[in-house]
């Protein structure tokens, strides 16, 4: 979805494509809170491309911030998958024990892709973390995804994370967004 | 006219700041022809600062950024909305002329915020009270 | 600072405990009292980092005229700009006249540093420009040239990265870093256009000491098979947990330290997995011992004193993924007792081929920096410490840092400094506690 959308173009709430992007990112959510990678992993394109710019605090004539060229994730299937098998070796410590997450999504707005079967999906996320007797970490955002469309059901084919903190006030970032 | 500053001590693109009499000038030189305005922002009063011009050929105010054309004094971006005045000029003998015309002779001394009893004249204020 | 006449510092605590009870060098114990005191940070703030040369940025990071950083140094505000005749300054990020920071963004370009608040505004070379109605002074007391902005005492570039210190007494930069030039050199000298930043440092704020950071990057190679056992259980890191034992822990001068590390003897390895395309320039750029060196190594972290690390090492990014070599540097600038802000930048040699760029980029992205697959489990870790070694009971019992002091430096060591065989030991822990503990009780550390 870019600048130029247009309220016209954007799928009604309700329709069949609207409802299942949403459906998609609800199911995702729960299935990042109850740590259930493994099925996370299937909802993922093989071409997936998957970042979170780094962002810094400018002013306004010089745009959001978010940095040409560095990131806090660049990853593709075949590295998520390399994270998801981390956290299952016995030695994953930032996450043994583990987060407890709650991934929020709201604000989800759909349009029709570039590509036959594709949805433009944004939304804003807040994701909570606490851990052991920690206070909550909060990671808060838009998402820019691309969903594709695999026979029956969706896969994430490509996430932009825009996150809201410059600094980030997380001591490290072991969980997904 | 009054003798100002040498040609030759100008830069392309750069203007220094004059004062002939009363007036503060600011002459600009772009290419080889050269320009004469009021050296002061007419938005907060502030002595624009010599050295090479903004892109654009563009006379920036140190203080919050108006933007004047050195040819006509117009103002190009705020926070000014009066253009700067402008002064003839012209090379003479290598040497850049300027006249100020009544600027430049000593004037009275315009009412002072701390005068007892003084007040902003109400085209300072720019509107009338509705 | 009060000082006695042995050119010592004031070594007394509040509870009477000295400064020089804390670090014991040669028994190899650090007091756990030394972390996350608030009393300690203080002194650390005024004898280390408003005396030492701290790291402010890199030139890659103000290319143009009027293009600025905002940092910090010592806990205060600074702002890096490059003037008009293409010099890099610093100054005190505050305005002359109520101590408001002229530049608030992380960066941008200005023709003036201006005050939001009351307008006085600074040229790019940190002069005093114009202040408000400037004719409500009474003539002669807004003296404009005295009330520049306050400039960093003194600021000098090594190889493009910017440092400053706020001690006029320090010596200049290349005193400084003595023998640690030639081994930084294998890193940020190595090629003729030298080093860049790629985009931004990322940031992130870290509940820590920050000495556990900069401990952690002396070169402790054998908290690998550990705390980064997940990655081995990748099969990211080989599996003989002594396969990255090998090599040298280099104490180059002072607190600067570093390991260098050999891989298998495998040409892949060489030259730190650096492209090939490369070592023309390195054979031009170095000299015979840092080549070979070079040649001989494939992964190398260090410290210089005080708090700005370097790793150049070669990683996986992902499963099955190619070993690529990054060079990345950090800066633990400690934000209180137990908060340390982070700043973590990858450089790439301005020559560096295309595909090598983004495959370093990659690699880097996902090992390290705070979502990285090692570096997430090592906050892990400082942080822990930092809150454990909090307690009034853990304090009576001290930190042991034993490993490896048997061994007698290597005499045919090619390079400065001392060299001790073997990349697993303490030694440039022990020589970066000895530095803190230093700085911390003499008057002129540098000195000696």
């Amino acid at each position: 979805m870019s600048e130029t959308t247009t309220a016209a173009e954007l799928l009604p709430v309700g329709s069949d494509d609207y409802s299942r992007a949403a459906l998609f990112l609800y199911r995702e959510a729960q299935l990042l809170d109850d740590a259930r990678f493994e099925d996370w992993l299937e909802t993922l394109h093989d071409e997936l491309v998957y970042e979170m710019p780094v962002r810094q605090s400018v002013m306004p004539k010089d745009g959001t911030g978010f940095v040409d060229g560095m990131t806090f994730l660049t990853e593709t299937r075949n590295s998520l998958l390399t994270r998801v098998r981390r956290l299952q070796t016995e030695q994953a410590w930032a996450e043994q024990p583990g987060s407890r997450t709650r991934h929020l999504v709201a604000n989800v707005l759909v349009e029709r892709g570039a590509a036959e079967g594709e949805l433009n999906v944004t939304s804003a996320f807040l994701v909570t973390r606490t851990r052991a007797d920690l206070p909550y970490d909060f990671f808060s955002g838009e998402r820019r995804d691309v969903l594709a469309r695999d026979g029956e059901r969706l896969l994430l084919k490509r996430r932009q994370i825009l996150f809201d903190q410059t600094v980030m006030k997380s001591y490290n970032l072991s969980i997904f967004l | 006219m009054e003798p100002t500053v040498p040609f030759a001590s100008l830069e392309p693109g750069s203007c220094v700041v004059h004062q002939i009499g009363a007036a503060k000038v600011l002459i600009a030189r772009i290419g080889d022809t050269v320009h004469a305005t009021s050296a002061i922002c007419t938005h907060a009063r502030v002595e624009l600062a010599a050295g090479p011009l903004a892109p654009g050929c563009l006379v920036e105010c140190p203080m919050h950024g108006a933007l004047f054309s050195p040819v006509d004094g117009s103002v190009h971006e705020g926070p000014a909305v009066t253009a700067l005045k402008t002064y003839p000029a012209r090379v003479v003998d290598g040497v850049v002329h300027v006249d100020v015309g009544e600027d430049g002779a000593a004037r009275p001394a315009t009412p002072s915020p701390s005068t007892p009893g003084a007040r902003p004249s109400l085209a300072s204020w720019g509107r009338p009270a509705r | 600072m009060a000082v006695n006449p042995a050119g010592l510092l004031d070594l007394s605590l509040a509870d009477g405990v000295e400064l020089t009870q804390l670090i014991d060098e040669p028994g190899a114990h650090i007091s756990r009292r030394i972390y996350g005191n608030d009393e300690i940070f203080e002194l650390e703030q005024d004898r280390i980092f408003r005396r030492a040369w701290n790291f402010l940025g890199h030139v890659s990071e103000l290319p143009n005229p009027g293009d600025y950083v905002t940092r910090d140094l010592a806990g205060e505000p600074v702002v890096l700009i490059r003037g008009d005749d293409g010099e890099i300054r610093a100054f005190l990020n505050s305005c002359r006249h109520r101590g408001m920071r002229v530049c608030r963004a992380d960066r941008d370009n200005v023709s003036y540093m201006r005050c939001v608040y009351h307008g006085w505004s600074y040229s790019r070379s940190g002069d005093l420009v114009t202040a408000f109605a400037e004719e409500l002074y009474d003539p002669g007391r807004l003296r404009k040239e005295e009330l520049g902005l306050i400039p960093v005492t003194q600021v000098a570039i090594y190889r493009g990265v910017i440092f400053g210190t706020w001690d006029a007494e320090a010596p200049p930069l290349e005193e400084y870093l003595g023998d640690m030039r030639f081994y930084l050199d294998l890193f940020l000298g190595r090629t003729d256009g030298g080093t860049e930043v790629v985009g931004a440092p990322q940031v992130w704020d870290v509940s820590t000491d920050w000495k556990f950071c900069a401990d952690n990057f002396t070169g402790d190679n054998f908290h690998l098979y550990t705390a980064h056992g997940s990655v081995v259980d990748l099969g990211m890191l080989p599996p003989d947990p002594m396969s990255l034992s090998y090599g040298y822990l280099v104490r180059a001068q002072g607190g600067h330290v570093l390991h260098l590390v050999p891989g298998p003897p495998d040409p892949s390895f060489e030259y730190f997995g650096l492209p090939r395309d490369l070592v023309p320039q390195f054979e031009r750029n170095l000299d015979s011992v840092q080549l070979g060196l070079l040649k001989d190594h494939a992964w190398s972290v260090g410290t210089v004193f005080p708090n700005l690390s370097f790793m150049q090492v070669m990683v996986q990014g992902d499963i099955g993924g190619p070993n690529v070599t990054f060079l990345s540097l950090r800066a633990w600038m400690p934000t209180s007792a137990t908060t340390t802000r982070v700043f973590s930048y990858l450089l790439l040699d301005r020559d560096a081929p295309e595909q090598f760029r983004r495959d370093s980029y990659e690699a880097y992205v996902r090992t390290f920096g705070p979502s990285g697959i090692f570096e997430q489990d090592d906050m892990e870790n400082w942080e822990d410490c930092t809150r454990v070694n909090k307690g009034k009971i853990a304090q009576r019992h001290g930190l042991h840092h034993g490993m490896g002091l048997h061994l007698e430096p290597d005499p045919s060591f090619p390079g400065p400094g001392q060299a001790w065989p073997g990349s697993y030991g303490e030694r440039t822990q022990l020589s970066f506690y000895g530095e803190w503990l230093k700085w911390m009780t003499h008057e002129r550390p540098w000195a000696s």
